[in-house]
């Protein structure tokens, strides 16, 4: 009993110790305020917060692009990165501990969270006063998806091009020994597997399948485009209603997951997608173990190297491979999954707002690309005749030795010049010749033909944010079970119910609520 | 060295005592004699102190926090002072609500006993059996050899043990190769290991047994290492074969180790290895093998990444269950066998 | 009669030594069997270490290669990572084996007072943790945020191996230290010069242990190393590396090389551990207790 007594006692104490110790801590007063009467010719050194650059620490302030960024912008900054792995925990417990980032380039996924969280700084009254050029450089759609109540939290960064980049790759060398040609249309799809099947049943292997792709791909692109469905979230029109929806929650989906689940059960999708990385679905694409990939463009290069060795991994590979893009839908139309949007938002914390002034001139003056001053053009692609040089028909071309050095450019970007960050883009594709081969066929006519997810130029919209997760994942799950387990939509309603009440219905409501007023 | 039954030690204490007392008859000399003693128990607590003021600065303050799994949108990057951050917040028990929240907690807690309690009784009596093994070789460079080689799995991370096994039982893998050749499986349906819902839990615990029986083995080692060898001297002049030895000797030697150990593992009962499982498991697999570890994962991802109200009353949920269990578990094992933690 | 008698008694022993032949061939051959599937996976991730990107590698290396350890051993924050992990390691385990033995011996002894109290004390340690940010909080306010201290110091109190030793040494006989007691020692010197000896195989299994703790110890260098890489532990390191994504357009090579390095770096990060182990394997020995209580 007197034990008892003694250690309650002393946990009390402890208790109250603790509690008046977290207390005294913590500071006085933080400066929230933006100062606008500052000198720009002192020029203070900036701390700056970066994504994980897949380098190591003291690399990323010494690197060529760093000095070109310092050079042209004239001030000297220091480059932090967050780690590669639990990213968010390391950037909050940072925030708590109130670092001194004059900046930080997040993902917009980070920039949400913290906006939830209302830890950021109004930019809106600095960027009026300093950043004469991220007005006109920056679109107003960009702008659109960092303004929350008509005030700006972040300086958006534009991806480098709206990329069309879920291909089905397929081995052409095999199609053209089965005197096929890619297929267009659903019934085609479905007789060139069948074909492909039978040629590795043929030539010995009678365990893997035509078709892989990995455990992150519910939905493959260029197949579900046959059944009207282009973009995550996308406008559809049922019986003279019109309203933004999820794939899964779209009038086709079901016989998409059809689709899928007849071609699972056939032997001709490989029976491991439910537990493939993407290494490893990579790895059977280039080890003869299977006929095509659903993928991203951005693999063509491993793609290339796995199958090819040497100096040939340089050039295009036409005999070598070939590429869908979407499958014709019901009325004989061609769409695709378009991706948009900002990759990137630089952001201050508020407790930083002192030198936002400071910060927003020196994006200003990374942005610029003028006759005078091409700075942004130096800090993408670098010195015309060193790095790259011009002509009117291909555009920039990269000289491909030097043109190594710029590898890491982009990662030293906080906001795109969007006017003309494209076109510099491109040298950079034009490196890997087959990649810009790639590239170019799924680009063709991508205006007409490209599709965007609704929500690319969303604001943060606080309960799709909070949901949004556990939904992608749910479906993503969800699509494997139907496809592998149920043998097909027999369950989808349930399903969709479940969904719905998860987080489903709340964001389709709030995302049909912000699309409609706009 | 002898291992006695506890309760013999008692009497060999006691009888020791009276020994010392009837020898010092003299009032003074025990008067003399209790005082000692008293301080040397009071000494005893000095060694005790070190361990006891790290605990209460690096576990009991921070224990405060699990106030946190009350509370809910705390704020501690608005707020320079945790205490203010903490009574900005607002209170609430929607953590733990949204722990049940999802009508299928029932499989979720369903599959963590089933697999925790398959963990325990296939793959607790392994590691001590092979201790014994070990330690009945004669050889003494293949006995650290055995040492060195089972206690290396251990080392690897889930994330590269799933890796590698995922590759030795793909479905045109090694593995399956030498069972289609034995006949054992159809070359037209190969099995499709880690992604057969009926076949998850066995992975787990195969998978598991492989980490973990080696480097579990090594606490069985030594303590078999502690057995006074004249015990096995004089059963083997007695003619008692291996067996018999390894039955009367060597396992009631261990036997207050074994308890211990499964004592603390009964504690963990509410564990089934949430690095493993969240490496293993697939959507095909969700069925038999989503524990609530990954099913708090799961729904923990819609939180924004400052806030720790959900893990934290996960936390202080299992914390209790384990409390309990440890608690039951050694009463059981004080009455039964007369050992426990305490 | 007799005759006979000793003749049974003969085929007895006979079958028992037969007996004990079929045991031991019985026990190399399943031992052996055990030591291959333990090992064969790491055959596979140190020829992996050996290969280059291509084929699937199985447990011989595919276009041999040296290549991946160059790059670990030219990558110098991989070394530094190395060298934190070695004297945090160090460090860490000596003082925790001391502190938990000290703790131990106490809880040992029926007669410590509060000892139930104390039991309780430690097992709630065992079982409760405040979280992430209570923990951030503490090691802030102590200043050790952002430094190798806050690897260390949090970590030292292992109540599991505390409990280990306590069971161990209460199973030693009173008698040994009834003995040193009468002739005059004090607690000290009966913990170091009677006990530690004697408990010697738990001490090493437990220092081992707590050694393999702190050596795979990333989670403390998440929280509390939030900006100050240079400080990374080795387990930290090698999680970071296998995640980092390097940009798809830049050096493919090495993004394809990727995974071979880091069974390169694995395979390095396990060679201490294993060099270590034979000098803690000197003490799993027999009988080391034979005789001290004779005297």
């Amino acid at each position: 009993m007197k034990k008892l007594v003694c250690k309650t006692a002393a946990a009390l104490l402890l208790a109250t110790l603790a509690m008046a110790s977290l207390a005294a801590c913590g500071g006085g007063e933080t400066q929230t305020d933006i100062n606008l009467d500052i000198d720009l010719t002192q020029k203070p050194a900036l701390s700056v917060l970066m994504p994980n650059s897949g380098y190591d620490d003291t690399y990323i302030n010494e690197d060529p692009n760093a000095q070109v960024v310092e050079d042209v912008t004239g001030y000297h900054v220091e480059y932090s990165q967050l780690p590669a792995t639990n990213a968010s925990t390391a950037l909050n417990l940072q925030l708590i501990d109130r670092e001194p980032y004059n900046a930080m380039k997040l993902t917009s996924a980070q920039f949400a969270d913290l906006i939830a969280q209302d830890v950021l700084l109004d930019l809106t009254p600095a960027i009026e006063k300093f950043g004469g050029v991220l007005q006109e450089v920056i679109s107003e759609e960009s702008w659109a998806t960092v303004t929350v109540d008509g005030k700006i939290y972040g300086i958006p960064e534009r991806s480098s091009s709206d990329n069309i980049q879920y291909p089905i790759v397929f081995r052409q060398d095999w199609l053209d020994e089965l005197n096929l040609n890619i297929p267009t249309t659903l019934e085609e799809m479905r007789t060139v597997l069948e074909a492909l099947k039978q040629k590795m049943v043929d030539d010995g292997d009678t365990v893997n399948a035509p078709l892989t792709f990995d455990m992150y791909t519910p939905i493959v692109w260029p197949i579900a485009a046959g059944f009207g469905i282009y973009a995550e979230w996308q406008e559809y029109t049922v019986d003279g209603q019109t309203q933004v929806l999820y794939y899964m929650d779209s009038p086709n989906y079901a016989d998409y997951v059809d689709y899928m689940a007849g071609l699972y059960a056939d032997g001709l999708i490989d029976t491991e997608v439910a537990t493939n990385d993407s290494a490893t679905a990579i790895s059977k694409f280039t080890n003869d173990r299977a006929a095509c990939i659903s993928t991203s463009i951005w693999s063509v290069s491993s793609i290339v190297n796995g199958l090819v060795s040497g100096a040939d991994a340089n050039t295009t590979q036409e005999n070598l491979l070939g590429y869908l893009r979407a499958l014709e839908n019901e009325d004989g139309e061609e769409h695709a999954n378009r991706l948009g949007g900002c990759s990137y938002v630089t952001c201050i914390p508020f407790y930083m707002a002192e030198n936002a002034g400071y910060v927003i001139d020196w994006i200003n003056e990374k942005l610029t690309d003028t006759e005078e001053e091409h700075n942004f053009r130096d800090i993408v692609i670098g010195e015309e005749g060193y790095h790259w040089t011009y002509n009117a028909t291909e555009g920039y071309i990269p000289l491909s030795e030097n043109f190594s050095e710029k590898d890491t450019a982009s990662y030293y970007l906080t906001g795109s010049n969007e006017l003309v960050y494209t076109q510099y883009w491109l040298a950079r594709v034009r490196k890997q010749a087959e990649l810009y081969r790639a590239w170019s066929l799924m680009m063709e006519d991508a205006d007409e033909v490209g599709v965007y997810n609704v929500l690319d130029w969303a604001p943060p919209l606080e309960e799709y944010a909070s949901y949004r997760s556990i939904i992608e994942l749910y479906a993503q799950d969800q699509f494997f079970v139907m496809m592998i387990q149920d043998g097909g939509s027999s369950n989808l309603a349930q399903y969709l119910s479940t969904w719905s009440s998860d987080g489903g219905a709340a964001s389709t409501e709030e995302i049909n609520a912000w699309y409609y007023a706009q | 060295m002898e291992q006695t039954p506890v309760k013999e030690q008692e009497a060999l204490h006691s009888g020791a005592q009276a020994g010392e007392i009837r020898a010092e008859s003299r009032t003074s000399g025990r008067m003399k004699d209790f005082s000692r003693k008293w301080k040397r128990r009071k000494t005893l607590l000095l060694f005790v102190l070190p361990a006891v003021i790290l605990a209460l600065i690096f576990n009991y303050m921070p224990m405060v926090g699990v106030l946190i799994a009350f509370k809910d949108n705390i704020n501690f990057i608005r707020y320079s002072n945790p205490l203010e951050a903490f009574m900005n917040a607002t209170w609430t028990v929607e953590h733990f609500q949204k722990i049940f929240s999802d009508p299928e907690i029932l499989k979720y807690i369903g599959n963590t006993l089933i697999i925790s309690v398959l963990k325990i009784v296939i793959l607790f009596p392994l590691p001590v059996v092979l201790a014994i093994m070990i330690t009945e070789v004669s050889s003494k460079w293949f006995s650290k050899l055995t040492q060195m080689a089972v206690f290396l799995p251990h080392f690897l991370s889930w994330v590269v043990i799933v890796g590698i096994f995922k590759s030795v039982l793909a479905i045109d893998g090694p593995v399956n190769q030498v069972l289609i050749s034995m006949g054992l499986m159809d070359a037209n349906s190969p099995t499709y290991w880690f992604g057969t819902d009926s076949l998850f839990r066995g992975l787990v615990v195969f998978l598991s047994g492989w980490k973990e029986i080696g480097y579990s083995s090594i606490v069985y080692v030594s303590a078999i290492m502690a057995i006074d060898p004249n015990l096995y001297e004089a059963a083997k002049l007695d003619g008692a074969g291996k067996f018999r030895q390894i039955w009367s000797i060597t396992l009631p030697g261990i036997l207050p180790t074994i308890i211990i150990m499964l004592i603390i593992r009964v504690g963990y009962l509410m564990d089934a290895g949430f690095d493993q499982v969240y490496a293993m498991i697939s959507s095909v697999t969700r069925n038999s093998g989503e524990i609530i570890g990954t099913y708090v994962y799961r729904i923990s991802l819609g939180e924004n990444a400052g806030q720790y109200g959900l893990s934290t009353a996960v936390g202080l949920f299992n914390g209790i269950i384990s409390l309990i269990l440890i608690l039951v578990t050694n009463w059981i094992s004080k009455k039964t066998t007369h050992t426990g933690i305490f | 009669m007799e005759h006979l008698h000793v003749k049974q008694l003969k085929e007895k022993r006979r079958n028992k030594i037969r007996e004990n032949k079929v045991f031991h061939a019985v026990n190399y051959v399943l031992l052996a069997l055990i030591i291959l599937i333990c090992i064969l996976p790491f055959f596979n991730v140190l020829a992996k270490s050996l290969s280059t990107y291509g084929e699937t590698v199985g447990i011989w290396p595919v276009d041999f290669t040296w290549f991946n350890y160059e790059y670990v051993f030219t990558t110098w924050p991989y070394f530094r990572a190395f060298f934190v992990s070695v004297g945090v390691t160090a460090s860490g385990t000596v003082l925790s084996v001391a502190i938990m033995f000290a703790a131990a011996y106490a809880l040992s002894k029926p007669d410590l007072p509060f000892r139930k109290g104390l039991m309780v004390f430690f097992i709630i340690v065992m079982l409760f943790s405040g979280g992430i940010v209570p923990n951030f909080f503490v090691v802030r306010m102590l200043g050790i945020l952002n430094t190798p201290f806050a690897l260390v110091l949090p970590s030292l109190v292992q109540v599991y191996n505390m409990i280990l030793l306590k069971s161990y040494l209460e199973g030693v006989p009173k008698e040994i230290e009834e003995s040193a007691v009468i002739d005059g020692a004090g607690n000290l010197q009966a913990m170091l010069y009677i006990l530690l000896p004697i408990a010697v195989p738990s001490v090493a299994s437990v220092a081992l242990f707590t050694a393999v703790t702190y050596w795979n110890n990333y989670f403390s260098a998440l929280i509390y190393l939030p900006n100050a890489s240079q400080w990374w532990p080795l387990a930290m390191y090698i999680l970071n590396y296998i995640n980092t994504m390097p940009d798809v357009l830049g050096d493919q090579t090495l993004l394809l090389q990727k995974t071979y390095i880091e069974a390169a770096m694995i395979i390095v990060s396990i060679i201490p551990v294993l060099a270590v182990y034979p000098f803690v394997a000197k003490y799993f020995v027999k009988g080391v207790t034979v005789g001290s209580v004779k005297g």
